[in-house]
């Protein structure tokens, strides 16, 4: 993974991401870690599951695809309640008249993708790039599919699922999986645990560190294991690991922890007015502001900004496969 | 002070609203400046450095209200962030059509004199009301406006901007009167050891510059020990009354990047909000501000403060005659 193979994911994820760049930066890491993956000969294979897709945006950009700049992820809340941003559970709110507009639609397609709100789905469905989605609770087992249904699963979300869950959702995992099919997905590194930022900012008001944290430093850490470990646990399912590739520095993780996270509703309001006032202005308003944020991100798409060695890397990507 | 910092906060964040950072330096500066008297001089008095006056407006007394703000009179390009100096200023222009939006004044107290070395600061202060009269000055020259001992107090927050310091404090001695009060800030020498500059050679081209926009220029340039500023008041014949150390490391961590790598961007959707109306405007401004005082509430109170490990970089002085 280079550097240009992250800025180039990047650039097109901050189009739908413009006004939570954190995100789009975090993502861009992850996702060239694991596009490595997929270069010839272990291209990518359908059929494939996409598990939890959320809206579509990450696995679009990650396969390749590009989008114009009047799409975004924002566009649903224009002219709703600011309790959405506020809360920050923006993915949930749809609206029918908003459209995606692709310039490029990557090469290769998810044959499924399935997330936990019927909201995500229709989002999701806009961008053309999934043959099929459903609708399912992620710690429940995918019953509608057999035995070996997929030869690729892209799995992103584990991080978030407390240990049961974890286990039980790489369970099904293994079922779906054709004989010699991928499961590709991302975990947290033990190193992630010491590079909390808001523990070292435990005298801080309990207010400030609830509204600054928001959870997330709980969901980063919550299945903190080495490689070792993780290869352990992986053994333990029934899965072995073909490749692994360590991604995240510090600085890169500490972005995200804070970004534009906590000016997200006044953001997201100035976006809603200039929208609803001027359709021209804020087209520009987002060109400029995407131009001045691959600028000053471009330094922090290295894979090892600030690093010296790769195991001081927060996160792993791994490829797995059946145990023979 | 702890209380004063968040109401000079609170009033400097309505007219900075989209460069935060600024205001909590500034807060934490004035706040520093009101305990040594900076805003209640004996007259006449004289601020050397008055800008566009908003500052002066505040440690006065006066009291920003909502509607306004500094931006309705700036210059931007879509390559602003990449000019990275201290000469290139956002703040330059100056319109007649605007000039209305900045009669808040006067603020209850004033400076009999403000001093400025540009003109858009003085037009700008001039609409604010907090100086008798102001001057433009020329860098490197005498204060050849002032008598000797003509001034009683002097507040001068700018002058680490200066080449010539030795000049500038030789002209306020011969300018303030017997028994007269000078109070001035100057950067810790440690201040360059915790600017993003120091990370240059790290990262390719410009990236730090263009974060940085020249101000370690003047950490570098004026960065002293307590030891080396008394050193250098003495050698102008004045001697320290007070001193005290402000701003701890960790507010100046924020004030480092903060929104300034966004502030052309901001500063076009801020216009484009104006185009909008001023009930999209100040929709805006008011969640903004909201979130502003949630994010950095924490860094002007002093419980919070008393946990932060790291130095304070500035220092406060009161100076007068030396005998």
């Amino acid at each position: 993974m280079s550097r240009r193979d992250i800025q180039d994911i990047f650039e097109r994820l901050v189009v739908p991401l413009w006004l939570r760049p954190e995100r789009a930066l975090w993502d861009a890491h992850a996702f060239a870690a694991v596009r490595s993956f997929l270069r010839p000969p272990h291209d990518f294979e359908r059929p494939a599951l996409d598990f939890g897709c959320l809206d579509g945006f990450p696995s679009f950009v990650m396969m390749g695809g590009s989008l114009s700049i009047d799409t975004d992820e924002y566009a649903d809340l224009v002219g709703g309640s600011t309790a959405a941003s506020t809360s920050g559970d923006y993915f949930a709110v749809h609206r029918p008249d908003v459209a995606s507009t692709v310039i490029q639609s990557p090469a290769q397609k998810f044959s499924v993708g399935v997330s936990w709100r019927e909201e995500h789905l229709k989002k999701a469905a806009r961008l053309s790039f999934y043959d099929e989605l459903h609708l399912a609770e992620l710690a429940d087992p995918l019953r509608q599919y057999p035995k070996s249904a997929f030869k690729t699963i892209w799995s992103p979300n584990l991080p978030w699922c407390p240990e049961p869950q974890l286990r039980a959702i790489l369970f099904d995992h293994v079922r779906l999986l054709a004989p010699f099919g991928r499961i590709l997905t991302i975990v947290p590194d033990t190193r992630q645990l010491d590079a909390e930022i808001f523990a070292k900012f435990q005298f801080m008001p309990k207010r400030w560190l609830s509204e600054m944290d928001r959870g997330i430093s709980s969901n980063l850490t919550r299945n903190a294991r080495s490689d070792l470990e993780w290869r352990d646990f992986f053994s333990g399912v029934g899965l072995k690991v073909l490749r692994h590739e360590r991604f995240l520095p510090q600085i890169v993780g500490a972005t995200y922890q804070i970004g534009f996270r906590p000016m997200f509703p006044a953001l997201m309001e100035a976006y809603g007015q200039l929208r609803q006032h001027d359709t021209s202005q804020w087209r520009e308003v987002k060109r400029h502001w995407i131009e001045t944020l691959v600028h000053f991100f471009e330094p922090l798409c290295d894979p090892m900004v600030g690093c010296n060695r790769d195991e001081k890397l927060l996160w792993h990507a791994y490829e797995l496969s059946h145990v023979e | 002070m702890s209380n004063r910092r968040s109401l000079i906060f609170k009033s400097l964040l309505n007219a900075l609203w989209l460069r935060p950072e600024s205001a909590l330096w500034y807060a934490h500066m004035l706040s520093a400046a009101h305990s040594f008297g900076a805003g209640s001089l004996s007259a006449p008095s004289l601020e050397f450095g008055c800008m566009d006056g908003v500052n002066s407006f505040v440690i006065l007394g006066g009291d920003v209200p909502f509607k306004f703000d500094v931006f309705s009179e700036t210059s931007w390009d879509r390559t602003s962030h990449t000019r990275s100096s201290l000469r290139d200023d956002y703040y330059d222009k100056v319109s007649q059509e605007t000039a209305d939006t900045w009669c808040i004044g006067p603020p209850p107290r004033q400076f009999t004199y403000g001093v400025d070395w540009k003109e858009s600061h003085i037009q700008k202060a001039a609409r604010l009301q907090a100086h008798g009269d102001l001057v433009l000055w020329t860098p490197g020259t005498p204060l050849s406006t002032f008598d000797d001992a003509s001034i009683s107090g002097i507040w001068a927050p700018n002058i680490y901007w200066m080449d010539d310091l030795g000049l500038v404090l030789s002209e306020f001695k011969r300018v303030l009167k017997s028994g007269g009060q000078i109070v001035t800030i100057g950067p810790d020498a440690a201040l360059v050891d915790h600017m993003l500059y120091r990370h240059g050679a790290r990262f390719d081209g410009n990236w730090i510059a263009d974060l940085d926009r020249g101000r370690h220029v003047n950490a570098q340039r004026n960065g002293r020990t307590f030891d080396e500023w008394k050193f250098l008041f003495e050698k102008s014949r004045l001697g320290v009354v007070r001193h005290e150390g402000f701003l701890p490391s960790e507010v100046n961590d924020l004030y480092e990047v903060g929104f300034r790598p966004m502030f052309a961007p901001l500063l076009q959707m801020r216009e484009g909000l104006q185009v909008a109306g001023d009930g999209a405007l100040h929709s805006v401004k008011k969640i903004w501000i909201e979130r502003i005082v949630m994010l950095l509430g924490p860094f002007l109170d002093n419980e919070t403060l008393y946990n932060f490990k790291g130095p304070l970089l500035w220092h406060i002085f009161e100076l007068t005659h030396l005998e």
